[in-house]
């Protein structure tokens, strides 16, 4: 191999290796990525619980948990392209999943009930892997 | 100052230009001035308004004066009244003045309701 | 008897139309973030609206000329410009965030589409202007507006700590995080002092044909008005600062408020709250769109006022359409309506000394305002809300960028 074809391989490995490298997330960034996983289960927390006791309307709780949901899917895509966040990623394919059952609950009570609980528990979830 | 006297940079420049009817019809966006005699002295000849009159007043203005036509001139002698505003003696029409608004009147009016 | 109903009107008009989106997002993510602690900076923001506001009427009553009329005569034709521009593009943004929120919270009252809502929430409200008298626009939206005492209400039933809310009104500086303090503090000033507001006060006082003998109800109206609608900006906080920050939840959506006021007063306060924001948001997009049509319409000299049919003002129409119609294309470019808000409020705080300094002027000039010119009460707060506001707007595009928009 030539000298110049040398370099030319090396400059590449040395960007795909910045590429890659730029994917994981600094522990910073998860401790951000966690509040923002606990926000997100906390406020789709309260949301399933008043929904249940019946303080909500059936449009509000769609469109509100609907927006929780895309926030929580895009949070997931980051942790799975990161590849080092664990435990968080899983929790927050949980809370994505979660907030979308929500969305679609309609006017069942106790499926808002039972994901009240979950959410809440996943925010105090959360709330533990941002201080780890 | 005395009471005679006005004070054409704070009292006149960009004031706003009024017609007999009440009508705004543009700013004082310059003022021409005539030299009298020897001793330095100038009278206010005319009031120019819109248009290139912007391109005594620096860069900004320079650059609303490209994208501008020609200015209105409207005699010193049609000025009625200086105070809060400069208002004319006669209507904005017959100066030449607020052709703008005309023009856009025209367009709008379609509209229900105008 | 007539007097004292046209001061009530007023008055209750000022509260209801004092919250806009930039209210509704920095002071929930402030309660959020740092519970009661910038309650004191609330009050400072309220106290500088209302000291300003006054001015501006009283300008707008003895000079029969509304603010920004007099900016081109007080500073130059440069200035003048560079002050018009920079209110532009401010009160565009503005508008823009205004119409995204608008239609998301007709998304979360109907839940039809967000794009089709933009659509047609523009529509509405161009309709509206269009059709509707002044005096009937300020009293449509000030008074649905008023909806948004449900939060006073929310505070009440969340019994929170009233020691510690009262400490807040102590001024101090967050121990923890101060760069990201200073940024909510910031914020929380731009949303209270924002300059399309006083240019739409003082043309509104012009359109409303106050004189001299209005001076009392301009008076009453920016002290009682302002300061009550401050008491709304009060009661958002505490919610956020008793509902969202011990659950760690960091408000990032429009609909959060009144996820607070749902926690707190049930299925009515939550349908309370969300067409208090409605019509509050809805309001304050015509104020920025009419603020831009102004601002224009009094620099270049050209008929403007509602008082006109559309025919009889037709650039200053043609702008207001113009504005409403450029917001419609910011928003639906997909832009997140949270976001621009918190942009337009940063950017509104670095406008700010432009505004108020020939405020401050004009409002001392014996040749418009004779024995009305300000007293040494009014001189003395004014000078030093202007240094407030210089250090202020100095500091804010620095701050957004240190804290990444407040996120630490």
């Amino acid at each position: 191999m030539s000298k110049a074809s040398l370099a030319a391989v090396g400059c590449v490995a040395l960007v795909l290796a910045a590429c890659g490298g730029g994917g994981r997330l600094s522990q910073k960034a998860l401790q951000q990525e966690a509040k923002t996983v606990q926000s997100l289960a906390a406020e789709g927390g309260i949301l399933a619980g008043d929904a249940a006791r019946g303080r909500a309307t059936k449009i509000f709780v769609r469109e509100q948990a609907g927006f929780l949901h895309k926030a929580a899917a895009s949070s997931v895509q980051k942790l799975e392209r990161a590849g080092n966040a664990g435990a968080l990623s899983a929790l927050a394919a949980r809370v994505r999943d979660e907030l979308d059952r929500l969305s679609r609950s309609g006017g069942d009570g106790a499926q808002q009930r039972r994901l009240g609980l979950e959410l809440t528990r996943a925010a105090h979830a959360a709330a533990r892997l941002g201080k780890s | 100052m005395t009471e005679s006297e006005l004070d054409l940079g704070l009292g006149v420049l960009d004031h706003q230009l009024v017609d007999c009817n009440g009508r705004n019809c543009g700013n004082v966006d310059d003022l021409e001035l005539t030299p009298l005699g020897d001793h330095g002295d100038s009278e206010v000849t005319e009031i120019l308004a819109g248009g290139n009159a912007w391109r005594g007043r620096g860069w900004f203005g320079r650059l609303c004066a490209a994208l501008s036509g020609d200015a209105v001139h409207v005699p010193w002698s049609e000025v009625a009244e200086v105070g809060a505003v400069v208002t004319l003696k006669r209507a904005a029409q017959e100066l030449r003045l607020g052709l703008g608004d005309d023009r856009a009147a025209r367009f709008v009016k379609r509209f229900p309701g105008a | 008897m007539k007097g004292f109903l046209q001061i009530a009107l007023g008055i209750l008009s000022a509260i209801g139309g004092f919250v806009d989106i930039g209210d509704l997002v920095f002071n929930t993510q402030a309660g959020a973030t740092f519970g009661f602690q910038l309650l004191w900076v609330v009050v400072i923001g309220v106290f500088g609206i209302v000291v300003y506001s006054e001015m501006c009427g009283r300008v707008a009553a003895i000079s029969q000329r509304p603010v920004f009329d007099l900016i081109r005569e007080r500073v130059g034709f440069g200035a003048g410009f560079g002050t018009l521009i920079a209110a532009e593009v401010v009160n565009l943004m503005t508008c823009a965030a205004e119409v995204g929120g608008v239609a998301i919270v007709l998304q979360l009252l109907g839940g039809a589409p967000y794009r089709v809502l933009i659509v047609a929430g523009v529509v509405a409200l161009m309709v509206i202007t269009w059709t509707l008298p002044f005096e009937w626009i300020e009293r449509l939206f000030g008074y649905f507006g008023l909806c948004l005492l449900v939060f006073a209400v929310a505070v009440i039933k969340l019994h929170p700590h009233w020691g510690s809310v009262a400490h807040g009104f102590v001024p101090s500086i967050s121990s923890t995080n101060k760069l990201v303090f200073f940024y909510f503090a910031v914020g929380l000033l731009g949303a209270a002092l924002t300059p399309y507001e006083v240019y739409f006060y003082s043309s509104g006082a012009v359109e409303d044909g106050w004189g001299v003998k209005d001076l009392r109800i301009n008076k009453i109206t920016s002290i009682v008005g302002y300061g009550l609608g401050g008491f709304l900006s009060f009661s958002l906080m505490i919610v956020a600062a008793v509902v969202f920050l011990p659950r760690g939840i960091d408000p990032q959506f429009l609909g959060t408020p009144a996820v607070g006021a749902m926690d707190a007063v049930g299925k009515y306060g939550l349908l309370l709250a969300l067409v208090g924001m409605l019509f509050a948001v809805g309001g304050a997009a015509i104020e920025t769109s009419f603020s831009g049509a102004y601002n224009l319409a009094q620099f270049f000299g050209w008929e403007w006022g509602k008082r006109r049919r559309p025919g009889g003002a037709p650039r200053f129409t043609i702008a207001w359409v113009v504005i409403f119609v450029l917001a419609l294309g910011i928003v639906m470019t997909g832009y997140d309506p949270v976001k621009i808000t918190e942009y337009s409020v940063i950017f509104s705080v670095v406008a700010l000394p432009l505004t108020f300094l020939p405020i401050l002027l004009v409002a001392n000039d014996a040749a418009y305002m004779g024995r009305h010119r300000n007293g040494r009460f009014s001189n003395v707060v004014g000078i030093a809300y202007f240094v407030v506001i210089l250090a202020v707007s100095l500091s804010a595009i620095p701050l957004m960028l240190l804290t990444h928009g407040g996120q630490g």
